[in-house]
Formats: structure tokens, sequence, C-alpha cells
């Protein structure tokens, strides 16, 4: 059944840039084709190919609809409402910060606040397990995601190289140039350059220039303000907000905000039939013929396992990553005004397989811009400053300069996320995530610790210190080939709920050394593809 | 104009147009936050007890009109969400805090038999600095992991130190000055004195 025409539109959503927008309105008491959970990278660019082949889509989204130009201040702490505040209970010797860490909440999902940083994940990402007997391969290979990469590349607004020095082939380059190179950059710059190491332009998800978007409109160029994490105000970041959300109400999706969704109905047949939710703090019921989960690594598993379902491998919550990010810190004689400029402006992967390396996988290297409350916080933490040693360290904050590593980790049994039996303010359990690094991760940490000293070195670091941290959420759901250890198959359909299909960042079989957003984007497009053309048969 | 700082400070650059009217309104805001919100979270004895401890973590002696650490996280207690997180290991950030409080005095009266508030400086900052590494005497932190606690209550109070514009001032941090966005991003030279404001130097 074709969408029907925009302007038959029975609904409204608020518009980004201010007033309103139409939008399909369906009943609940329709069955629609599909409710996606969720309006992040993994749930927006699948509900964007849904409505756009004409299927009734309703997104659930926990949180609100916001209007950036208007709502978005310059301010860390004002920004807080972009995040998860329910409470995570943080477990094991290396706890996961989560939060304004790793956790967004709002239409538009964790991508309100990533970097904008979008490395493609290399060939050998995907076989960690065949090259070096460690971790599991995906089921997927690079070349399966390739060309979904690249149109999530191009309908977003990459900015990137002209040619991109590592990795698998890319058939079309970036569609938009570099950004400007901030501080931090020409720093990695000059030290790398002195010790050999190759550095690029990174790719960004954040307009250098003007661009059209579908759905939308003209985006705006980025004004280099450097508070990606704290939400962009000018749609320049190709968040899912000012990119895929759009075109999916334009092709007659529906998203419902402030809707928590709690557990699903189940017609006689065991299939999921609806999905139960909370809109505005009243119980609502939307029926449905199929349910995307793309809720995240500890959201998607905790409502499988508050509901006891999609379970038969027992692998729902386990199998729990993040990627090893250490982040190296030093002052220079130069002022840097670290807010400034796009935070991710260059990139190394010349340590993705290192010939010295005494650990299975390796990790990019990254140039940091950093807003000013985060670069206190962290350095509390981190140091332990307190008093006149706190005060005077901070007023350095305009020379202060960072690097850091995005690197694999494997799975581990000791590192998993279940159900606590401490309630939240919804009245849920709170999940509990364990998680320690391995010695792999600690081997990989070490070789990458000596390379970023050398190169802070080499760029005139002075008192350098390590903030060693994790990054992102990753695995908890993950994909597979056999029904006995994996909880979805190759199209991310659940191997127990045919009409279940879970896309995040939870069905990464293994971390990947390259930060996720790009890759979950691009196997949200391949879900929704080879879902239509299943349907179809 | 370029976008290389005027010597300002924040309270006149939050009059001009480089600043959003939202950015605008938080800080203003921000700079209202004089008095305890009500209903209190923290007894008065507790009240008074932190505001020692914040005057140590953050010791502002040099200001007529001091940022109000103690007041901005009673408030924060109450009124903010939460950062969506908490170490395993610890209860609740309110009890953290409540007991990590009464471990500090339990200290105090144990190290020198009288209150946090009453001894000097320098044993204030013995005690903060035990607590911060384990090496409290306490009873309390039998069951309260005295480090984590000391992490949280440090991160908590630094962010809200440096998200009020006086300490903006302080460290010449003019992030929040964005509404024309930024030109010149990439380093300056060490020698360039036009263009870096002398308070920001060390």
């Amino acid at each position: 059944m074709p969408a029907t025409e925009p302007n038959n539109f029975t609904g409204r959503a608020p518009g980004w840039r201010g007033g309103e927008v139409p939008m399909q309105v369906f009943s609940p008491g329709e069955t629609v084709d599909a409710v996606v959970i969720g309006t992040g990278a993994g749930g927006a660019p699948l509900m964007a190919s849904l409505a756009k082949a004409g299927l009734k889509v309703v997104a659930l989204e926990a949180g609100r609809h916001w209007q950036p130009p208007k709502d978005f201040a310059t301010d860390e702490p004002a920004q807080s409402p972009l995040f998860w505040t329910d409470e995570r209970l943080s477990a094991g010797r290396d706890p996961v910060h989560f939060g304004n860490n790793n956790s967004g909440i709002g239409v538009g999902g964790s991508t309100l606040h990533f970097t904008a940083y979008v490395p493609r994940a290399q060939p050998d990402d995907f076989e960690l397990y065949r090259h070096f007997g460690a971790g599991r391969d995906w089921p997927i290979s690079y070349d399966d995601l390739e060309p979904y990469y690249e149109a999530a590349e191009q309908f977003i607004g990459v900015s990137g190289p002209a040619h991109y020095p590592w990795g698998g082939v890319h058939r079309k380059p970036y569609p938009l140039p570099p950004l400007p190179i901030n501080g931090a950059g020409q720093l990695m710059q000059r030290g790398c350059e002195r010790l050999g190491i190759r550095t690029s332009a990174a790719p960004n998800a954040a307009l250098s220039q003007p661009y059209y978007q579908e759905g939308v409109g003209q985006r705006n160029a980025c004004t280099n303000r450097g508070f990606c994490q704290a939400g962009c105000n000018n749609g320049a970041k190709g968040s899912m907000d000012v990119t895929y959300i759009p075109y999916a109400l334009h092709h007659g999706a529906e998203v419902r905000a402030n809707s928590f969704v709690t557990g699903f109905e189940k017609n006689e047949h065991g299939r999921i039939s609806g999905v139960i939710y909370h809109r505005n703090g009243v119980e609502e019921r939307q029926k449905c013929r199929y349910v995307f989960l793309c809720a995240g690594a500890v959201e998607s598993p905790r409502l499988l396992l508050i509901n006891d379902m999609a379970n038969s491998s027992g692998q729902v919550g386990k199998n729990f990553m993040a990627h090893t990010g250490m982040q190296l810190w030093g002052q220079f004689d130069e002022a840097v005004y670290p807010h400034k400029g796009i935070p991710g402006a260059i990139i190394s992967e010349d340590m993705h397989r290192p010939g010295d390396a005494d650990f299975a996988g390796g990790y990019l290297l990254q140039s940091i811009g950093v807003m000013p409350v985060t670069y206190a916080s962290q350095t509390a933490r981190a140091r332990g400053f307190w008093g006149e040693q706190m005060r005077q360290y901070m007023r350095g904050y305009n020379h202060a300069a960072g690097i850091n590593i995005l690197g694999d980790c494997l799975p581990y049994d000791r590192n998993f996320l279940e159900l606590s039996d401490e309630k939240d303010t919804r009245g849920l359990p709170k999940p509990r995530i364990h998680f320690s690094f391995g010695e792999n991760e600690q081997r990989l940490t070490a070789h990458a610790e000596k390379w970023m000293r050398k190169v802070w070195e080499e760029a005139g670091a002075k008192d350098i210190w390590t903030y060693n941290r994790s990054a992102h959420i990753i695995g908890t759901c993950r994909m597979g080939t056999d029904a006995r250890d994996a909880v979805v198959n190759s199209n991310c359909q659940s191997f127990d709920l045919p009409n279940l299909y879970i896309c995040d960042n939870s069905v990464f079989p293994s971390a990947l050394s390259a930060n996720p957003a790009l890759t979950i984007m691009a196997l949200s497009l391949r879900t929704a593809a080879l879902f239509l053309e299943q349907k179809n048969k | 104009m370029p976008d290389d700082f005027p010597h300002n400070s924040v309270h006149q650059l939050l009059q001009s147009d480089r600043v959003t009217p939202a950015t605008k309104k938080v800080l203003e805001e921000r700079l209202q936050v004089k008095e305890r919100i009500t209903p209190h979270f923290f007894s008065d004895e507790d009240f008074h007890l932190l505001e020692a401890v914040c005057d140590r973590l953050f010791p502002q002696e040099e200001r007529d009109a001091k940022i109000p650490l103690a007041i901005m996280f009673e408030r924060s207690l109450t009124e903010d969400a939460g950062k969506g997180w908490r170490y395993d290991e610890l209860p609740p950030m309110e009890t953290t805090i409540v007991s990590g409080l009464r471990g500090i005095q339990e200290e105090a009266t144990l190290l020198f038999h009288q209150s946090f508030i009453e001894i000097n400086n320098i044993n204030k900052e013995d005690i903060l600095r035990a607590v911060q590494n384990e090496k409290g005497q306490a009873v309390v932190w039998q069951k309260l992991n005295s480090p984590l606690f000391f992490e949280e209550l440090l991160a908590a109070l630094t962010e809200l130190y440096y998200s009020h514009p006086i300490a903006k001032d302080e460290i010449g941090e003019m992030a929040f000055a964005d509404a024309r966005g930024w030109e010149h991003i990439g380093l300056y030279p060490p020698e360039d004195h036009t263009t870096t404001p002398p308070h920001a130097r060390d």
C-alpha cells in the first residue's frame, strides 16, 4: 500500500527548525507493517527505507523531539537532557561510564550526541577469529556492507579526503571535502609526521559546505563550534533528526516521542502482534506485523530480558564489549582553544594491525577536541586534582590538546548485562553491566599508550597524562549463524521470533576497531533492504 | 570582525551578540543561583559540613562573590535527573553523599575531637586526602568505598564549578560565545599576545 501523500497527512510533528511539519498518524488499533523501537543510528535508516517502500511504519522513541536551533544551548550541563538518565549500575574492574559517555535519548538517539566521527570498519575487522583465533567472525563481510556504507555517507553528507589511505574499497569518494583542522589535529599531524606515521583528514558526518538533504532542504555548513557531543544546533552534523527521520516522515512514517516500550503482545501462534509502551505516562498499544528493536546495546537486551523473550541461545545480555579508548593529554606552548572545530579532525589507521602487536586486533588514532566541563570532569576523575592544583591546571585549558585510540575489545564471559533487583523510576529493574578489560585489551592499550606518548612528545607536549576509558556499548544480542549461540541471524532477524529484528550496536559479534555509528547505519540500511526483499518474495 | 577574543569578561560577552539566546538564558540563570533550594535536601548540619568541604576542594578566598558550590550541588541532587549511571559498589548518590559527609565528620572527631568545620584548613585537607586515598579511619568506610565516594563528589563539584560563568572567566574559556561560529580554529603561535586574553595565560 503506497504511503499517503504529504498533503494528506493527518498529524503534525515538531519541525526541526521550529513550527510543525506534517506527519502521518496511524491508529493504535490499526495493524501497521512495522514498529521501530528507537530512532538512533540503528532505527532511523531502516525506518526511512521501509517508509519509502510504502510500508506503514511507527517509530517509538523514549525521548522527545528537539528543535535544536531554539533548544540547544552551547553549555554542557544544560544539554544533559540528551543523555539517558535512567540509572545503570556499573560493575567490574573497569566499570563503564554511561550517560553522557555513550547513551543518548531523543528523536535521533545517540546520534544527537555522537562526535560525528564516521570511519568505516576495515574488511579484516569482520574476521578477527579467522586471523587471530580470538573473538568472533561476523557472518557478513565488508563487501556485504560496502554499498550501504556508501549510501549512508552520501545521504547524510560525510566530509572526508579525496583519497582515504586505509581499509577497503570506497567505490565513491566522500561527497564533501574535509572539515578545517583544529589545533589538536595540527599537533597530531606534527607529531606523527616526525615519527613516520601517516595521517589523514578524518571522515566526519558534519558538512564542510551547505548540502541538499532530501526531506529537509538545504542544510548549513559546520560552524566549528565543537559542541557535537552536546548536540549540534545548526543541522550540520549528520544526526538522524536532520537526515533519515525527516525523510521517513516525508514518506509517511510516524514518530511517537516520549514513548517507552515495556512489552509485547503475542498472537496464538506465538508471533509478536503488538507493542506495549507508555507515552507521557499512559499505557498504549500498537498492533503490528513486524518489530525492529533498535534501542542500543543496553536497552535492547534489557527489554528482551524483562520480557523473557528471544533468548533460547542464552546470549541476550552476554558478550558485552566496549572499545579500548585511552586518551592522552598534554599542555602546549601554543594556544589550542580545544573546544573549537570538529573534535576528531585527524585520523591514523597505521596501527590497525601493527607488526609488533602482542594482541589480537588493533586500533585507530584520533586527534580530539574537548569541551571545558568534560575536560575538567575527566581531570578530576583521572588525576584526582582538587584545590589550588585543579584551579591552576584548568587555567591551562586553552593550551590543552588530546589524542586517543579507538581499539578492539574481545568478548568475555565475565562481561555481560543482567537485570538487577533495584527498580528505576519507571518501576523496571535497573540493568547491571559487568565489564573488565582483559589481557588482550591491556596489551593493546600499552602498545597504544607508548605510541601516543611519542606522538605527543614530538608535537611538543608537556605534563602528559592518560585517561584510560572505554567507549561505546556493543555486542549484547549478537549476530551469528547458529541459533544455539547467537540471538539474530545475518539478516538481524531473531532466531526465536521470526517477526522480530534487532538492529543496533547490540548485534555486533565483534567490536570492530572503528567507531560504530556508520557501521550501525549501514547495517540498518542492509537490514531494511533484505527485509523488503524477503517480504516481496 | 575576526573571532579572536576580545579582552572582555564573560559578563560583557553575555550582553553581546556572540552568545545565542538559548546559551545566554542558561548562563544568566546559573549566575542567579544564590539561595538554597526549598525544601532543603541536606540537614543544616550536613549542609554546613558540605560547604566546608567545598571550600577546601575549590577554595575561593580571593573572591567576594564566590561560586556557591554547595547551593548548586544541593540543587543538582534535587532537581537533576542524575548522570545515568553509578558504580555498582556505591549506594544511590544521595546516600553516598550523606554517608560520605558523615564519614568526613567522623574523621575529624576521631583525629581532633572537633567538628570538621572547626579544625584548621591544613587538617581539613589532610582528612580529605586520606579519604581520597583510602586511608581514612572512620567506621563509615567499612561500608562505603571512600575513594569512589570522593571521586563522585569531586567530579560533581568540578562540573558545577567549571559550568559557572565566574569559573569560565577564571580560565579564559569562551566556548559558549559561539553565536557567530569560529573562523580561526587552528593553533595560535605561542608569542602571539594580541589574540590570547592575558588572563588566560599561566
